[in-house]
Protein backbone atom coordinates (compact mmCIF):
# COMPACT_ATOMS: atom_id res chain seq x y z
CA UNK A 1 0.00 0.00 0.00
CA UNK A 2 1.42 3.28 -0.98
CA UNK A 3 0.67 6.24 1.28
CA UNK A 4 -1.43 9.16 -0.40
CA UNK A 5 0.89 12.17 -0.80
CA UNK A 6 -0.39 14.86 0.84
CA UNK A 7 -2.18 17.28 -1.62
CA UNK A 8 -0.94 20.27 -2.35
CA UNK A 9 -2.57 23.59 -2.39
CA UNK A 10 -2.75 24.04 -5.92
CA UNK A 11 -4.18 20.77 -6.81
CA UNK A 12 -7.24 20.70 -3.88
CA UNK A 13 -7.75 24.48 -5.17
CA UNK A 14 -8.53 22.95 -8.77
CA UNK A 15 -10.39 20.42 -7.43
CA UNK A 16 -12.66 23.01 -5.40
CA UNK A 17 -12.62 24.64 -9.13
CA UNK A 18 -13.73 21.35 -10.91
CA UNK A 19 -16.50 20.65 -8.04
CA UNK A 20 -18.08 24.14 -8.16
CA UNK A 21 -17.86 24.06 -11.74
CA UNK A 22 -19.48 20.57 -11.98
CA UNK A 23 -22.32 21.60 -9.16
CA UNK A 24 -23.24 24.74 -11.69
CA UNK A 25 -23.81 22.34 -14.86
CA UNK A 26 -25.48 19.92 -12.45
CA UNK A 27 -27.88 22.80 -11.45
CA UNK A 28 -28.65 24.09 -15.18
CA UNK A 29 -29.22 20.50 -16.38
CA UNK A 30 -31.62 20.34 -13.30
CA UNK A 31 -33.32 23.77 -14.06
CA UNK A 32 -33.88 22.67 -17.79
CA UNK A 33 -35.22 19.73 -16.76
CA UNK A 34 -38.17 21.45 -14.69
CA UNK A 35 -38.49 24.11 -17.38
CA UNK A 36 -39.24 21.25 -19.82
CA UNK A 37 -41.35 19.42 -17.90
CA UNK A 38 -43.10 22.47 -16.18
CA UNK A 39 -43.83 22.59 -20.00
CA UNK A 40 -44.58 19.12 -20.84
CA UNK A 41 -47.67 19.93 -18.36
CA UNK A 42 -48.60 23.18 -19.71
CA UNK A 43 -49.09 21.67 -23.22
CA UNK A 44 -51.21 18.82 -21.22
CA UNK A 45 -53.58 21.16 -19.45
CA UNK A 46 -54.02 23.01 -22.76
CA UNK A 47 -54.73 19.84 -24.70
CA UNK A 48 -57.25 19.58 -22.36
CA UNK A 49 -58.45 22.66 -22.96
CA UNK A 50 -58.52 21.99 -26.33
CA UNK A 51 -60.12 18.50 -26.36
CA UNK A 52 -62.74 19.50 -23.95
CA UNK A 53 -63.41 22.79 -26.95
CA UNK A 54 -63.56 20.20 -29.69
CA UNK A 55 -66.17 18.12 -27.89
CA UNK A 56 -68.15 21.03 -27.35
CA UNK A 57 -67.83 22.01 -30.99
CA UNK A 58 -68.74 18.28 -32.12
CA UNK A 59 -71.88 17.93 -29.80
CA UNK A 60 -73.15 21.10 -31.50
CA UNK A 61 -72.48 20.17 -34.66
CA UNK A 62 -73.96 16.72 -34.03
CA UNK A 63 -76.85 17.73 -32.48
CA UNK A 64 -78.19 18.52 -35.97
CA UNK A 65 -77.40 20.29 -39.42
CA UNK A 66 -81.06 21.17 -40.64
CA UNK A 67 -80.79 23.42 -37.16
CA UNK A 68 -78.29 25.89 -38.90
CA UNK A 69 -80.54 26.20 -41.97
CA UNK A 70 -82.60 29.16 -42.95
CA UNK A 71 -85.29 30.24 -40.98
CA UNK A 72 -88.66 29.93 -42.13
CA UNK A 73 -91.58 30.34 -40.30
CA UNK A 74 -94.40 27.60 -40.42
CA UNK A 75 -97.74 29.50 -41.28
CA UNK A 76 -100.33 30.91 -39.16
CA UNK A 77 -97.90 31.92 -36.29
CA UNK A 78 -98.35 34.90 -34.22
CA UNK A 79 -95.97 36.79 -31.63
CA UNK A 80 -93.33 37.57 -34.48
CA UNK A 81 -93.96 34.12 -35.99
CA UNK A 82 -92.14 32.46 -32.78
CA UNK A 83 -95.90 30.81 -31.31
CA UNK A 84 -98.14 28.96 -32.43
CA UNK A 85 -101.67 30.26 -31.42
CA UNK A 86 -104.74 27.80 -30.27
CA UNK A 87 -108.12 28.74 -29.61
CA UNK A 88 -111.64 29.50 -31.35
CA UNK A 89 -111.07 33.29 -30.00
CA UNK A 90 -108.00 35.23 -31.05
CA UNK A 91 -109.24 38.29 -29.63
CA UNK A 92 -109.58 36.57 -26.10
CA UNK A 93 -108.26 38.96 -23.20
CA UNK A 94 -106.34 36.23 -21.22
CA UNK A 95 -103.15 35.00 -23.12
CA UNK A 96 -101.72 31.65 -22.02
CA UNK A 97 -98.10 31.17 -23.28
CA UNK A 98 -96.42 27.61 -22.93
CA UNK A 99 -92.82 26.78 -23.35
CA UNK A 100 -92.63 23.39 -23.71
CA UNK A 101 -90.13 20.60 -25.09
CA UNK A 102 -91.87 17.16 -26.38
CA UNK A 103 -88.82 14.95 -24.92
CA UNK A 104 -89.31 16.68 -21.13
CA UNK A 105 -91.00 14.62 -18.65
CA UNK A 106 -92.09 17.39 -16.69
CA UNK A 107 -94.04 19.44 -19.99
CA UNK A 108 -95.77 15.85 -20.35
CA UNK A 109 -96.74 15.78 -16.42
CA UNK A 110 -97.83 19.51 -16.91
CA UNK A 111 -99.74 18.72 -20.08
CA UNK A 112 -101.64 16.01 -18.43
CA UNK A 113 -102.91 18.05 -15.52
CA UNK A 114 -103.51 21.23 -17.47
CA UNK A 115 -104.14 20.35 -21.44
CA UNK A 116 -107.86 19.47 -21.10
CA UNK A 117 -108.67 22.68 -18.43
CA UNK A 118 -106.73 25.33 -20.78
CA UNK A 119 -108.30 23.22 -24.31
CA UNK A 120 -111.63 23.73 -22.82
CA UNK A 121 -111.20 27.54 -21.52
CA UNK A 122 -109.59 28.13 -25.35
CA UNK A 123 -112.36 26.46 -27.27
CA UNK A 124 -114.96 28.19 -25.69
CA UNK A 125 -113.03 31.71 -26.27
CA UNK A 126 -111.90 32.70 -22.75
CA UNK A 127 -108.55 32.32 -23.64
CA UNK A 128 -105.95 32.51 -26.13
CA UNK A 129 -102.97 29.72 -25.99
CA UNK A 130 -99.29 30.54 -27.51
CA UNK A 131 -97.26 27.53 -28.08
CA UNK A 132 -93.47 27.53 -28.30
CA UNK A 133 -91.99 24.92 -28.82
CA UNK A 134 -88.39 24.82 -27.83
CA UNK A 135 -85.31 21.90 -27.61
CA UNK A 136 -83.81 22.08 -24.09
CA UNK A 137 -83.94 18.21 -23.36
CA UNK A 138 -81.48 18.06 -26.65
CA UNK A 139 -78.97 20.53 -24.68
CA UNK A 140 -79.28 18.55 -21.63
CA UNK A 141 -79.01 14.67 -22.42
CA UNK A 142 -78.11 14.83 -25.75
CA UNK A 143 -80.20 13.96 -28.96
CA UNK A 144 -82.34 15.60 -31.62
CA UNK A 145 -85.80 14.29 -30.58
CA UNK A 146 -86.90 17.38 -29.14
CA UNK A 147 -85.70 19.26 -32.42
CA UNK A 148 -87.12 16.79 -34.47
CA UNK A 149 -90.74 16.49 -32.93
CA UNK A 150 -90.60 20.32 -32.38
CA UNK A 151 -90.50 20.45 -36.12
CA UNK A 152 -92.84 17.64 -37.39
CA UNK A 153 -95.44 19.67 -34.82
CA UNK A 154 -94.40 23.01 -37.31
CA UNK A 155 -95.52 20.89 -40.01
CA UNK A 156 -98.62 20.09 -38.68
CA UNK A 157 -99.11 23.62 -37.85
CA UNK A 158 -98.58 24.18 -41.63
CA UNK A 159 -100.97 21.37 -42.53
CA UNK A 160 -103.94 23.18 -40.33
CA UNK A 161 -104.18 24.41 -36.57
CA UNK A 162 -106.73 22.04 -35.41
CA UNK A 163 -104.12 19.39 -36.67
CA UNK A 164 -101.58 20.56 -35.19
CA UNK A 165 -103.02 20.82 -31.37
CA UNK A 166 -104.28 16.77 -31.93
CA UNK A 167 -100.72 15.93 -33.12
CA UNK A 168 -99.17 17.83 -30.43
CA UNK A 169 -101.33 16.40 -27.45
CA UNK A 170 -100.46 12.58 -29.47
CA UNK A 171 -96.92 13.45 -28.88
CA UNK A 172 -97.06 14.14 -25.55
CA UNK A 173 -98.85 11.37 -25.01
CA UNK A 174 -96.77 9.00 -26.55
CA UNK A 175 -93.47 10.61 -25.00
CA UNK A 176 -90.27 8.51 -24.62
CA UNK A 177 -87.99 8.33 -21.60
CA UNK A 178 -85.64 11.39 -21.23
CA UNK A 179 -83.03 8.83 -21.49
CA UNK A 180 -85.03 7.33 -24.69
CA UNK A 181 -84.24 9.50 -27.85
CA UNK A 182 -87.22 7.77 -29.58
CA UNK A 183 -88.08 11.17 -31.37
CA UNK A 184 -85.14 11.26 -32.84
CA UNK A 185 -86.78 9.12 -35.77
CA UNK A 186 -88.65 10.69 -38.36
CA UNK A 187 -90.56 7.37 -39.49
CA UNK A 188 -91.52 7.23 -35.40
CA UNK A 189 -92.72 10.97 -35.64
CA UNK A 190 -94.46 10.12 -38.87
CA UNK A 191 -95.85 6.90 -37.29
CA UNK A 192 -97.54 8.90 -34.50
CA UNK A 193 -99.32 11.78 -37.32
CA UNK A 194 -101.65 9.06 -38.40
CA UNK A 195 -103.54 9.08 -35.25
CA UNK A 196 -104.13 12.46 -36.26
CA UNK A 197 -107.09 12.40 -38.76
CA UNK A 198 -105.99 13.75 -42.37
CA UNK A 199 -102.62 14.30 -41.32
CA UNK A 200 -100.17 12.16 -42.42
CA UNK A 201 -99.73 12.40 -46.43
CA UNK A 202 -96.59 13.51 -48.72
CA UNK A 203 -96.45 17.18 -47.88
CA UNK A 204 -96.05 16.18 -43.97
CA UNK A 205 -93.53 13.37 -44.71
CA UNK A 206 -91.33 15.63 -46.80
CA UNK A 207 -91.61 18.41 -44.75
CA UNK A 208 -90.96 16.16 -41.29
CA UNK A 209 -88.15 14.94 -43.36
CA UNK A 210 -86.61 17.83 -44.71
CA UNK A 211 -86.28 19.37 -40.76
CA UNK A 212 -87.09 22.67 -42.39
CA UNK A 213 -88.50 24.16 -39.04
CA UNK A 214 -85.45 23.46 -36.35
CA UNK A 215 -84.03 26.85 -37.26
CA UNK A 216 -87.32 27.99 -35.60
CA UNK A 217 -87.23 25.59 -32.81
CA UNK A 218 -83.59 26.95 -32.12
CA UNK A 219 -84.98 30.95 -32.64
CA UNK A 220 -87.59 30.03 -29.48
CA UNK A 221 -85.27 28.12 -27.24
CA UNK A 222 -83.01 31.78 -27.59
CA UNK A 223 -85.76 34.06 -27.07
CA UNK A 224 -86.74 31.89 -23.53
CA UNK A 225 -82.69 31.76 -23.17
CA UNK A 226 -82.56 35.00 -23.40
CA UNK A 227 -85.99 36.22 -21.82
CA UNK A 228 -85.07 33.88 -18.99
CA UNK A 229 -81.30 34.96 -18.49
CA UNK A 230 -79.87 31.79 -19.88
CA UNK A 231 -81.10 29.76 -17.36
CA UNK A 232 -84.10 27.72 -19.24
CA UNK A 233 -86.24 25.42 -17.44
CA UNK A 234 -89.21 23.82 -19.18
CA UNK A 235 -92.18 23.87 -18.72
CA UNK A 236 -92.88 27.34 -18.92
CA UNK A 237 -96.82 28.35 -18.12
CA UNK A 238 -97.41 32.16 -18.23
CA UNK A 239 -100.70 33.39 -17.58
CA UNK A 240 -101.07 37.20 -19.08
CA UNK A 241 -97.30 37.07 -18.87
CA UNK A 242 -96.90 35.83 -15.02
CA UNK A 243 -95.42 32.77 -14.63
CA UNK A 244 -97.68 29.72 -13.26
CA UNK A 245 -95.31 27.19 -11.42
CA UNK A 246 -95.89 23.64 -11.14
CA UNK A 247 -95.53 22.72 -7.20
CA UNK A 248 -95.14 18.85 -5.89
CA UNK A 249 -98.63 18.93 -4.99
CA UNK A 250 -101.33 16.39 -5.67
CA UNK A 251 -102.91 16.67 -9.71
CA UNK A 252 -106.27 17.26 -8.74
CA UNK A 253 -104.51 19.89 -5.89
CA UNK A 254 -102.39 21.47 -8.86
CA UNK A 255 -105.78 21.25 -11.03
CA UNK A 256 -107.68 22.97 -9.10
CA UNK A 257 -105.00 25.64 -8.74
CA UNK A 258 -104.58 25.90 -12.34
CA UNK A 259 -108.41 26.04 -12.99
CA UNK A 260 -108.68 28.86 -10.65
CA UNK A 261 -105.58 31.13 -11.58
CA UNK A 262 -107.40 30.85 -15.02
CA UNK A 263 -110.54 32.00 -13.58
CA UNK A 264 -109.46 34.62 -11.87
CA UNK A 265 -107.34 35.98 -14.86
CA UNK A 266 -110.53 35.62 -17.28
CA UNK A 267 -112.70 37.13 -14.51
CA UNK A 268 -110.52 39.98 -13.80
CA UNK A 269 -110.29 40.42 -17.70
CA UNK A 270 -114.13 41.03 -17.78
CA UNK B 1 -38.63 16.25 21.93
CA UNK B 2 -37.48 20.13 20.90
CA UNK B 3 -39.29 21.69 17.66
CA UNK B 4 -36.18 21.49 15.11
CA UNK B 5 -36.26 17.77 15.81
CA UNK B 6 -40.42 17.66 14.81
CA UNK B 7 -39.68 19.44 12.00
CA UNK B 8 -36.43 16.73 10.96
CA UNK B 9 -38.84 14.24 11.30
CA UNK B 10 -41.45 16.11 9.04
CA UNK B 11 -38.76 16.36 6.83
CA UNK B 12 -37.55 12.78 7.28
CA UNK B 13 -40.95 11.75 6.40
CA UNK B 14 -42.14 14.48 3.70
CA UNK B 15 -41.31 12.75 0.65
CA UNK B 16 -44.11 10.07 1.76
CA UNK B 17 -46.57 12.73 3.09
CA UNK B 18 -45.86 14.72 -0.38
CA UNK B 19 -46.81 11.19 -1.92
CA UNK B 20 -50.01 10.87 0.21
CA UNK B 21 -50.92 14.36 -0.75
CA UNK B 22 -50.72 13.68 -4.59
CA UNK B 23 -52.84 11.07 -4.64
CA UNK B 24 -55.62 12.43 -2.24
CA UNK B 25 -55.95 15.27 -4.27
CA UNK B 26 -55.34 13.63 -7.59
CA UNK B 27 -58.00 11.37 -6.90
CA UNK B 28 -60.45 14.40 -5.61
CA UNK B 29 -59.71 16.08 -9.43
CA UNK B 30 -60.47 12.32 -10.99
CA UNK B 31 -63.83 12.41 -8.68
CA UNK B 32 -64.47 15.67 -9.50
CA UNK B 33 -64.01 15.64 -13.49
CA UNK B 34 -66.04 12.22 -14.31
CA UNK B 35 -69.58 12.76 -13.87
CA UNK B 36 -68.79 15.90 -15.85
CA UNK B 37 -67.47 14.34 -18.47
CA UNK B 38 -70.03 11.70 -18.63
CA UNK B 39 -72.70 14.46 -18.94
CA UNK B 40 -70.87 17.80 -20.62
CA UNK B 41 -74.53 19.25 -20.83
CA UNK B 42 -75.43 18.95 -17.08
CA UNK B 43 -72.22 20.69 -16.46
CA UNK B 44 -73.18 23.28 -19.26
CA UNK B 45 -76.72 24.32 -17.16
CA UNK B 46 -74.68 23.32 -13.78
CA UNK B 47 -72.22 26.38 -14.77
CA UNK B 48 -75.08 28.45 -16.07
CA UNK B 49 -76.94 28.11 -13.10
CA UNK B 50 -73.62 29.56 -10.76
CA UNK B 51 -74.66 32.80 -13.00
CA UNK B 52 -71.04 34.56 -12.77
CA UNK B 53 -69.13 33.57 -16.72
CA UNK B 54 -71.13 34.95 -19.60
CA UNK B 55 -73.01 33.38 -21.79
CA UNK B 56 -70.62 33.24 -24.17
CA UNK B 57 -67.73 31.42 -22.24
CA UNK B 58 -70.17 29.30 -20.34
CA UNK B 59 -70.59 26.08 -22.65
CA UNK B 60 -66.71 26.39 -23.68
CA UNK B 61 -65.74 26.64 -19.84
CA UNK B 62 -68.16 23.69 -19.16
CA UNK B 63 -66.77 21.40 -22.01
CA UNK B 64 -63.67 22.38 -20.87
CA UNK B 65 -63.40 22.69 -16.86
CA UNK B 66 -64.04 18.68 -16.78
CA UNK B 67 -60.84 17.60 -19.07
CA UNK B 68 -58.57 19.98 -17.44
CA UNK B 69 -59.64 18.36 -13.92
CA UNK B 70 -59.27 15.22 -15.03
CA UNK B 71 -55.28 16.14 -16.66
CA UNK B 72 -54.55 17.52 -13.29
CA UNK B 73 -55.40 14.17 -11.45
CA UNK B 74 -53.82 12.06 -13.84
CA UNK B 75 -50.54 14.80 -13.60
CA UNK B 76 -50.69 14.35 -9.98
CA UNK B 77 -50.97 10.80 -9.60
CA UNK B 78 -48.16 9.63 -11.92
CA UNK B 79 -46.28 13.04 -10.23
CA UNK B 80 -45.51 15.13 -12.76
CA UNK B 81 -44.73 18.90 -12.43
CA UNK B 82 -45.64 17.89 -9.21
CA UNK B 83 -45.59 21.77 -7.53
CA UNK B 84 -46.36 23.45 -10.85
CA UNK B 85 -50.06 21.14 -11.00
CA UNK B 86 -50.31 22.39 -7.11
CA UNK B 87 -50.18 25.60 -7.75
CA UNK B 88 -52.82 25.36 -10.34
CA UNK B 89 -54.72 22.67 -8.36
CA UNK B 90 -55.11 25.74 -5.46
CA UNK B 91 -55.87 28.56 -7.71
CA UNK B 92 -58.96 26.29 -9.36
CA UNK B 93 -60.16 25.39 -5.99
CA UNK B 94 -59.61 28.78 -4.51
CA UNK B 95 -61.70 30.08 -7.37
CA UNK B 96 -64.72 27.24 -6.58
CA UNK B 97 -64.72 28.36 -3.04
CA UNK B 98 -65.60 31.85 -4.11
CA UNK B 99 -68.08 30.69 -6.56
CA UNK B 100 -69.48 28.90 -3.96
CA UNK B 101 -69.50 31.57 -1.46
CA UNK B 102 -70.99 33.95 -3.89
CA UNK B 103 -73.74 31.69 -4.39
CA UNK B 104 -74.63 31.90 -0.62
CA UNK B 105 -74.08 35.72 -0.70
CA UNK B 106 -76.46 36.01 -3.88
CA UNK B 107 -79.17 34.03 -2.22
CA UNK B 108 -78.70 31.09 -5.61
CA UNK B 109 -80.33 28.19 -4.19
CA UNK B 110 -78.62 25.45 -6.35
CA UNK B 111 -76.88 22.24 -5.30
CA UNK B 112 -73.48 23.20 -6.74
CA UNK B 113 -71.88 20.57 -9.03
CA UNK B 114 -68.57 20.85 -7.36
CA UNK B 115 -68.36 17.14 -6.49
CA UNK B 116 -70.68 15.77 -8.81
CA UNK B 117 -73.51 16.93 -10.91
CA UNK B 118 -75.76 19.90 -9.96
CA UNK B 119 -78.82 21.50 -10.38
CA UNK B 120 -81.27 23.76 -9.13
CA UNK B 121 -82.44 22.79 -5.34
CA UNK B 122 -85.31 24.17 -2.96
CA UNK B 123 -84.66 26.62 -0.36
CA UNK B 124 -82.68 25.43 2.15
CA UNK B 125 -81.33 22.74 0.66
CA UNK B 126 -78.48 23.59 0.00
CA UNK B 127 -74.81 23.16 1.48
CA UNK B 128 -72.68 25.53 0.62
CA UNK B 129 -70.68 25.86 4.45
CA UNK B 130 -69.92 21.81 3.46
CA UNK B 131 -69.07 22.68 -0.28
CA UNK B 132 -66.61 24.78 1.12
CA UNK B 133 -65.20 23.18 3.82
CA UNK B 134 -64.42 20.32 1.65
CA UNK B 135 -62.63 22.22 -1.06
CA UNK B 136 -60.74 23.77 1.93
CA UNK B 137 -59.88 20.50 3.07
CA UNK B 138 -58.39 19.64 -0.61
CA UNK B 139 -56.51 23.09 -0.58
CA UNK B 140 -54.46 22.09 2.19
CA UNK B 141 -52.56 18.99 0.14
CA UNK B 142 -52.32 20.82 -2.56
CA UNK B 143 -50.72 23.77 -0.43
CA UNK B 144 -48.19 20.81 1.04
CA UNK B 145 -47.52 20.07 -2.27
CA UNK B 146 -46.00 23.58 -3.31
CA UNK B 147 -43.95 23.46 -0.03
CA UNK B 148 -42.71 20.07 -0.86
CA UNK B 149 -43.27 19.24 -4.21
CA UNK B 150 -40.75 16.09 -3.70
CA UNK B 151 -42.40 12.87 -3.21
CA UNK B 152 -41.89 8.78 -3.49
CA UNK B 153 -43.15 7.31 -6.89
CA UNK B 154 -42.67 10.12 -8.35
CA UNK B 155 -42.24 11.32 -12.80
CA UNK B 156 -40.58 13.96 -11.11
CA UNK B 157 -38.06 11.61 -8.94
CA UNK B 158 -37.32 9.57 -11.84
CA UNK B 159 -36.43 12.34 -14.16
CA UNK B 160 -34.03 13.67 -11.25
CA UNK B 161 -35.78 16.85 -10.78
Amino acid sequence: MFAMAPESNRQSKARERAAAAYAVEQAKARRKRQYLIGGLVLVVIAAAVGIGIAVQHNVNKNNSSAANGPLVYPSGTVDSGLAIPFGSDQNAKVTLTIYEDFRCPYCKEAESMFNSIYTADAEAGKIRVRYHIVNLIDRNAGGTGSIQAGNAAACAQNAGNAKFKAYHDVLFTNQPDETDDAFSSNSTLIGYAKQVSGLDGSTFESCVNSGRYQPWVVKNYTALSSAENGTVSTPDYLIDGTRYNLTSQSASVQQAAFKAALDKAIAAAG
Amino acid sequence: MTLSSKFSLLDARSDWISLAARLLLGAMWLVYSVPKLAQPSQNVADVRDFRILPSGLVTPFAYAQPYVELAFGLLLIIGLGTRLVALLSAILLVVYIAGIISLGARGISINCGCGGIGGQVAEGQTRYTLDVLRDIVFLLPALWLLWKPRSKFSADEALAI
